[in-house]
């Protein structure tokens, strides 16, 4: 399907570009442009008709809240940067999805939402987030707020994946006490089964690799997306 | 007490200095200067710099931005202010801020349409309308800050203003309110015990008590000891 990336620069966006890129036609995004392999098109998701001719023709959109560091570090605000990004472009990218008639909109948010509850404490979709006020994690549980009024309101179906840390291997250091750590291959499984299944409305999922000491069940990504296999 | 009201220059920011310019001592603040005596600095809420500069040696934040259905802007005010207000707050050490909104920044067509008795502790379900969606993210954002932070943020949410003498259209938006009891809405959050409130966040509908059942005004009654005095003349006429 044709597939529209957003902050494909940063180096989730990366990854996951990578994962699916066999599968997909692909277009990447990011609002500014910075030297990579792939051809991504600068747009600042703004309301006007760039944000349109952006998703035109799309099928479906993955949704990175996080920006990139370059993007990021270029700002005198970059709290403020990923509150914009996070609240008024995502709602000016799925004012513009709607209106171009895409269907399925991917977010990418985070498990650190929970960090404020005790640790040792096994949670999952159904537990309220509790976000610091930390842009890191504030802006995207402002994402998530924004895109599930679209799915509530039945204008497009939204997956919303809470995904872990990426790290390259269970063994490196510091991975083995981050009980959030996600491999490359958990994280692109995901995402390639939540292309495939689009359920109507709302679809949470938490998504981080199985460790000795998970701060997140998996449990139901594992029912729903089958390339999911941690 | 200090206290600095942004967005004073707005629909509701003359009744509220009116109703406060003999108790407090006010900085007001807009994009445009009002007519007044009063201490004013020129600010645009969605700059961090600016909210940080005007919340500088004050006791208590009043924010009566709003901007409705512009798609360039509606976000840098309603979502990005708050996040700016509660950023200097921090900064700054300030324990109260009093917020304000439509309405549907809880309940938008989600529970308009089907329901009655809606009361402001329901989970936000803003709907995607801009002015709504970017009133509720605000909203969510100084939830978030009051959980961790200690200070107290009240929101007061409104569905229309009338005049306290006008006629027949009250009887259309029985969900309104006068401007002169809006403004003692705004004293009754100012100089309530905040000690007395369930938490560090509490949202109030201030409307007019009139029978409908429709939206609960009750809570703005019980916990900040708000009684509204206008209500539509033409109902006692009939």
């Amino acid at each position: 399907m044709n597939l529209l990336i957003t902050s494909a620069s940063s180096l989730l966006g990366v990854q996951l570009a990578d994962a699916v890129r066999s599968e997909h036609a692909l277009r990447l995004t990011d609002f500014s442009v910075f030297e990579g392999e792939d051809e991504v098109i600068a747009c600042a998701m703004d309301a006007d008709e760039s944000t349109e001719s952006l998703v035109a023709g799309m099928e479906a959109i993955v949704h990175l809240t996080e920006p990139s560091v370059e993007f990021l570090g270029a700002s005198s605000d970059p709290d403020g940067l990923r509150m914009d990004i996070c609240s008024r472009r995502t709602d000016n990218l799925l004012t513009a999805a709607v209106k171009m008639g895409v269907g399925h909109c991917v977010v990418v948010s985070t498990l650190h939402l929970f960090d404020l509850l005790d640790p040792r404490w096994v949670v999952n979709e159904n537990w309220r987030p509790r976000p610091s006020t930390n842009s890191h994690l504030l802006c995207p549980y402002v994402a998530e707020f924004v895109c599930r009024e679209f799915a509530r309101e039945g204008k497009l179906s939204v997956t919303c994946l809470r995904m872990g840390d990426l790290v390259a291997s269970i063994d490196e250091e510091g991975a083995i006490e981050n009980s959030f750590a996600l491999l490359p291959d958990d994280a692109s499984g995901a995402l390639r089964s939540a292309l495939e299944k689009v359920g109507q409305g709302w679809n949470l999922y938490h998504v981080q690799s199985d460790l000795a000491h998970v701060r997140s069940s998996t449990k139901k990504a594992k029912g729903a997306l089958r390339h999911f296999n941690p | 007490m200090k206290v600095l009201v942004l967005g004073a220059n707005g629909m509701l920011g003359p009744h509220v200095v009116e109703e406060l310019e003999h108790d407090y001592s006010l900085r007001l603040t807009d994009i445009k200067k009002p007519d007044t005596e009063h201490e004013w600095q020129s600010v645009d809420v969605s700059c961090y710099e600016q909210v940080l500069r005007a919340t500088e040696g004050v006791d208590a934040i009043l924010n009566l931005s709003v901007l409705r259905d512009d798609p360039r802007y509606a976000f840098p005010v309603n979502a990005m202010g708050c996040y700016n207000i509660m950023r200097a707050a921090v900064a700054h050490g300030i324990k109260l801020i009093i917020n304000t909104g439509p309405h549907f920044t809880i309940a938008g067509p989600s529970y308009t349409d089907f329901d009655d008795t809606i009361n402001p502790d329901l989970p936000p379900h803003p709907g995607t309308l801009l002015y709504a969606l970017s009133k509720g993210v605000g909203q969510e954002i100084c939830r978030v800050f009051s959980e961790t932070e200690h200070f107290h943020v009240l929101t007061l949410l409104f569905y229309n203003f009338r005049d306290h003498d006008e006629a027949r259209s009250w009887l259309e938006h029985p969900f309104s309110v006068s401007w002169r009891d809006a403004a003692k809405a705004v004293r009754c959050a100012l100089e309530v015990e905040v000690g007395t409130l369930p938490s560090r966040c509490e949202i109030f509908y201030i409307l007019t008590d009139l029978p409908h059942g429709k939206f609960r005004n009750d809570k703005t009654m019980r916990l900040l000891g708000w009684k509204p005095q206008d209500r539509p003349r033409e109902i006692h006429e009939r």
